[in-house]
């Protein structure tokens, strides 16, 4: 995340930033439901003892999901952002009708 | 098709064991949100949910409310389902006990109003804009604005709406052209706005339109827009809905989805409107409102990912196709119900845990409003702001696209059948 929030700030071509925008949104969105997630997890843990066990133990398996399916798109995100943003503005707007 | 349960152990959990409730209630002011109240405010609502909103939201998207004539009629059941929320308090549950509402923290009404979005978006909708004119009026209104629309709005007789958009000015406010034109104590507003939600309808006594437009010295540009109140009835002097105002519905919209809450062209005849704060700062107020609005947006996501998921859970438990992996190839040919198989489990599970992580978010960024709200020391306030500021935007644009994922694989879970309307997962 802190690739992608220098990038955004260091980019001297408005252009360039906001076409990554979105795609940053969507990291950040992975990051802090991430944070969530692992935080539920600890608290889950914490309270297996005396707790509702199958719902606490479901709790840390869908973190831990989270994590391996969801929270690991987030490089991709970082890549879009960072190294992608360029190519969105490519094409003129003459070239689009092209076709 | 499946009925709606509110998934209360989650919510529970959230709300404890991450949001802290507990330190919560002891802000100053929300004294009254001790667990056990929290606890039969949510068994409550969810009953409300499961038993009066639930049964009219397959039917009413598929009748859809109806215009004839200026006049809305909204589905079967709506009118009687609005009465009894409003009885029942619902309407008022997030408001000031000042002005009648029941003064607790956002904490608690933001799993209840999840409740009412999952359980059915279209009628979710119209107590959703009454809160927004509602936080209008509170922010900026005048007293007497206030002791006029407050007490009838906060108890639901009254509903609310927000009028931005004309059909050249959409994300671009800018390019607000209504006029408002000063005579004597008010104004008179003229142009049409589109899109109003709940801009016409059956279910209320009253509606208070909350309109954007320019007064005629007003500079060009984002600068030059007033916020002005146009009720549909002005009310008499004893409060009373009295003469009908040329604020007037010119057709509602045929939209993709939410069918059941209307999506109105309003057409403002010289209608009689009063200024709301100071002229020309009505956009930047509207934006301070807009938070709430956008949280409550992002809430939506959450309620549709909830709902998505337990009909997919529903149906891949039920649904029964294919072998499974392992005793299939020992020789059971039975067939077993698709929860079984590893693709449909990643689908439940990328549904489930993302609902999980988008319910986790909002109720922590819900927490840090009231902290942001209360606290009794101004530089912890603040950082709960910066808090919430930078959250809202990624509650409201990452869970809905997310809600959206999430629906469509609930679709894809149903198979051929959640193309087809019946099942709901369409909708
Ligand atoms: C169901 C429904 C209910 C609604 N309810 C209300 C209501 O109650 N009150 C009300 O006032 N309005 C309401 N609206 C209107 C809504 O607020 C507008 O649709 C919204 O502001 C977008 O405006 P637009 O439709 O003109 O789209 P446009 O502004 O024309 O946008 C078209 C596309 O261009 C993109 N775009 C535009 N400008 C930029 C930019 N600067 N940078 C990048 N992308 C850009 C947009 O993201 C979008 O993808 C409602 C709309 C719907 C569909």
């Amino acid at each position: 995340m802190a690739d992608g929030v220098n990038f955004i700030v260091e980019t001297k071509d408005p252009r360039v930033s906001f076409a990554g925008a979105v795609p940053f949104l969507k990291l950040m969105g992975i990051v802090a439901g991430g944070w969530q997630m692992a935080r539920a997890a600890l608290a889950a843990e914490k309270g297996l003892t005396g707790g509702d066990r199958p719902f606490l133990e479901a709790k840390i398996a869908t973190a831990r999901f989270f994590g391996d399916q969801v929270l690991v798109q987030a490089p991709g995100l970082r890549d879009t952002v960072v190294k992608g943003s360029p190519a969105v503005m490519a094409l003129s707007e003459e070239q689009f009708l092209a076709a | 098709m499946s009925t709606y349960r509110a998934p209360l152990k989650d919510m529970k959990f959230v709300l404890n064991e991450l949001a802290g409730l507990g330190e919560v209630g002891k802000l100053p002011g929300y004294e009254e949100a001790t667990p056990d109240t929290v606890d039969a405010i949510l068994e409550e609502a969810s009953k409300f949910a499961s038993g009066v909103l639930d049964p009219i939201n397959y039917s009413g998207d598929q009748e859809g409310s109806k215009w004839a004539d200026g006049a809305v009629k909204t589905p079967k059941g709506f009118r009687e389902a609005y009465k009894q929320f409003c009885e029942g308090g619902w309407n008022a549950l997030p408001f000031e006990a000042e002005w009648g509402g029941q003064g607790l923290p956002r904490l608690v009404s933001t799993p209840v109003q999840e409740m009412w979005k999952s359980s059915n978006m279209s009628f979710s909708l119209c107590p959703l804009l009454t809160q927004g004119a509602i936080e209008a009026l509170l922010l900026r209104g005048s007293p007497e604005l206030q002791r006029r629309y407050l007490p009838k709005m906060v108890e639901g007789s009254w509903t609310g709406t927000m009028n931005l958009t004309e059909p050249q000015a959409g994300s671009d406010l800018s390019l607000v052209r209504t006029r408002a034109e000063r005579q004597g104590d008010h104004f008179l507003i003229s142009g049409q706005k589109i899109f109003i939600t709940y801009g016409e309808h059956d279910m209320s006594e009253n509606i208070v339109h909350l309109v954007l437009a320019r007064t005629p010295e007003a500079p060009e540009g984002v600068k030059g827009i007033s916020l002005f109140v146009v009720p549909k009835f002005v009310p008499n002097a004893d409060g009373t809905p009295g003469k009908r105002n040329p604020a007037k519905c010119a057709s509602i919209e045929h939209k993709l989805g939410i069918h059941a809450s209307p999506t109105a062209v309003m057409v403002y005849d010289k209608a009689v409107g009063y200024l709301v704060g100071e002229e020309n700062r009505g956009l930047e107020y509207m934006f301070i409102m807009m938070n709430a609005a956008r949280f409550a947006v992002g809430l939506e996501g959450v309620a549709i990912a909830e709902r998505a998921f337990q009909r997919a859970l529903a149906f891949a438990k039920e649904r029964i196709q294919g072998r499974d992996l392992v005793q299939g190839a020992q020789g059971t040919n039975a067939a077993v119900p698709i929860i079984r198989h590893p693709d449909v489990r990643r689908m439940l599970m990328l549904m489930k845990s993302q609902t999980e992580a988008m319910r986790a978010l909002a109720y922590t960024t819900a927490a840090a409003m009231d902290y942001a709200h209360k606290h009794p020391d101004a530089e912890a306030r603040k950082q709960h702001q910066a808090f919430v500021d930078l959250m809202i935007p990624v509650v409201k644009g990452w869970s809905t696209e997310t809600g959206i994922e999430v629906a469509s694989l609930g679709v894809q879970v149903h198979g051929g059948m959640g193309f087809v309307e019946e099942t709901g997962a369409a909708q």
